[in-house]
């Protein structure tokens, strides 16, 4: 015997249908509550940038992190992840996300040293870390913790000044450093500019000269089909103006003492800005040596890659 | 068989001006994009660059690319420029030269030189270099510049 849907039984059999289907769905539902409360009580975290840490996922014993005492000592340590008993951070709604920090002008060889302070009025609980680039630009401190109410803090914005050790600062010409400060993970660009004198050998009526050696560089990685390498790259945003600070200095120091050939120069800015070997001679950019004769040491390359 | 007739229809054919409506129509998205101004970079260089000279930040804004003026707001970069050129001691800025650009595609990079007099009327001699992205409104300059 077989069971035909009659147009007197099929609304029953729906209503049954329709009853079974809302038992499913709410026993369903009852078993994924008691299944998976975590995930049910992230979901219900407000605030996402305020929300602290859970304070079992700081380690004070390893030793990435020091304790608090010790990092007053030592404010360039790590600081903790502990994020037990930190308030929710106050941003006013008119803190600007992005700022320009400007540092004026750093006189050619002024013996004293360049400083700037950054002054943040903190509000509530943060823990703040500040990523400065590239390495001119020495933020102190880099990490900071108020636990509670409000606070001042004073950082300090060292220039540093030791080409031969990293520091990457270019003659005449605007050099633009960056400060990624990070307040409970909330981040805050500010673009920091530092206009740096011309060395004394370098006068207004030098610029064809500056300009051609610049044109020089372009045309040698053009000459590779990497022109593009000489408007900017990911890590050279704007390439044709390190070109010209780069240009300043050899110009401005006698081509290196008069011991780097033009050729070769032009050869080992191309090669660092298209990141290549374009003379195959094992190395990209600067060598070793050159830095000897004069150039400068942050703009040391790097032997090529072997594939 | 309706749109046959529709079509076979004289009255339904429509009248010469209403054509060329339509052709206007059609031809809407190539007119716009026609009303991108087609300055060069070097000229669009040269005006920015002009602009920033006479302290009138107000319009070197406009010359700025959409993510440039997503990331600061016409107040804040005209406060901000204007507190800069006050903290370094700027005086006077005169632009000497600014080179042919080189153009790559939708980029291109202008160098120039300016020189700059500072409150103790010392001349700085500055080579510089902006970078410049060509848009639907035409060229215009990437702020900061690197």
């Amino acid at each position: 015997m077989t069971l035909k849907l009659t147009g007197s039984n099929r609304p029953a059999r729906a209503k049954l249908l329709a009853w079974a289907g809302l038992w499913l769905s709410l026993g369903l539902g009852v078993a994924a509550l008691l299944a998976l409360p975590g995930e049910t009580s992230a979901q219900t975290t407000p605030a996402p940038t305020a929300a602290p840490v859970q304070s079992g996922q700081a380690d004070g014993a390893t030793s990435d992190y020091l304790s608090e005492s010790l990092r007053l000592l030592f404010p360039a340590a790590p600081a903790s992840l502990d994020w037990a008993n930190l308030e929710a951070p106050i941003f006013p709604s008119n803190t600007p996300t992005f700022d320009l920090l400007s540092l004026g002008i750093l006189k050619s060889g002024s013996p004293t040293p360049l400083t700037k302070t950054l002054t943040l009025d903190l509000g509530g609980g943060v823990r703040g870390r500040i990523f400065a680039q590239p390495p001119w630009l020495n933020p102190v401190p880099d990490r900071f913790i108020n636990g509670s109410g409000t606070g001042r803090l004073e950082i300090i914005l060292n220039v540093r000044q030791d080409s031969g050790q990293g520091a990457g600062l270019l003659p005449a010409q605007t050099n633009w450093g960056h400060l990624l400060l990070s307040l409970n993970g909330t981040l805050f660009d500010y673009a920091v500019p530092l206009i740096v004198e011309a060395p004394l050998a370098i006068q207004r009526e030098d610029g064809d000269k500056v300009f051609a050696l610049q044109r020089e560089i372009a045309d040698r990685l053009d000459g590779q089909g990497d022109l593009g390498a000489f408007i900017g790259s990911p890590a050279y945003p704007n390439a044709s103006q390190l070109a010209l600070g780069l240009a300043v200095d050899y110009l401005g120091e006698s081509e290196y003492n008069q011991r780097l050939a033009r050729t070769d120069f032009t050869n080992r800015v191309a090669e660092m800005l298209g990141q290549k070997d374009y003379n195959r001679d094992g190395w990209v950019g600067f060598r070793p040596e050159d830095i000897l004769l004069g150039a400068p040491g942050w703009a040391l390359g790097q032997p090529t890659t072997k594939k | 068989m309706r749109l046959k007739r529709f079509l076979s229809k004289p009255k339904y054919v429509l009248p010469g001006y209403k054509w060329l409506l339509a052709t206007g129509l059609l031809l809407l998205p190539l007119v716009l994009a026609a009303c991108a101004d087609n300055v060069q970079p070097a000229d669009i260089a040269r005006h920015y660059l002009g602009n920033v000279r006479d302290s009138a930040y107000t319009s070197a804004y406009d010359l700025l690319s959409n993510d440039s003026q997503l990331k600061v707001s016409r107040s804040q970069f005209v406060d901000r420029l204007t507190r800069a050129r006050q903290e370094a001691g700027i005086t006077r800025t005169e632009i000497i030269k600014i080179q042919e650009p080189n153009i790559v595609g939708k980029r291109a990079s202008v160098a120039y030189q300016v020189e700059v007099t500072l409150q103790d009327n010392r001349k700085l001699p500055l080579f510089e270099s902006l970078v410049l992205l060509q848009q639907e409104a035409g060229w215009r300059v990437v702020w900061p510049p690197q």
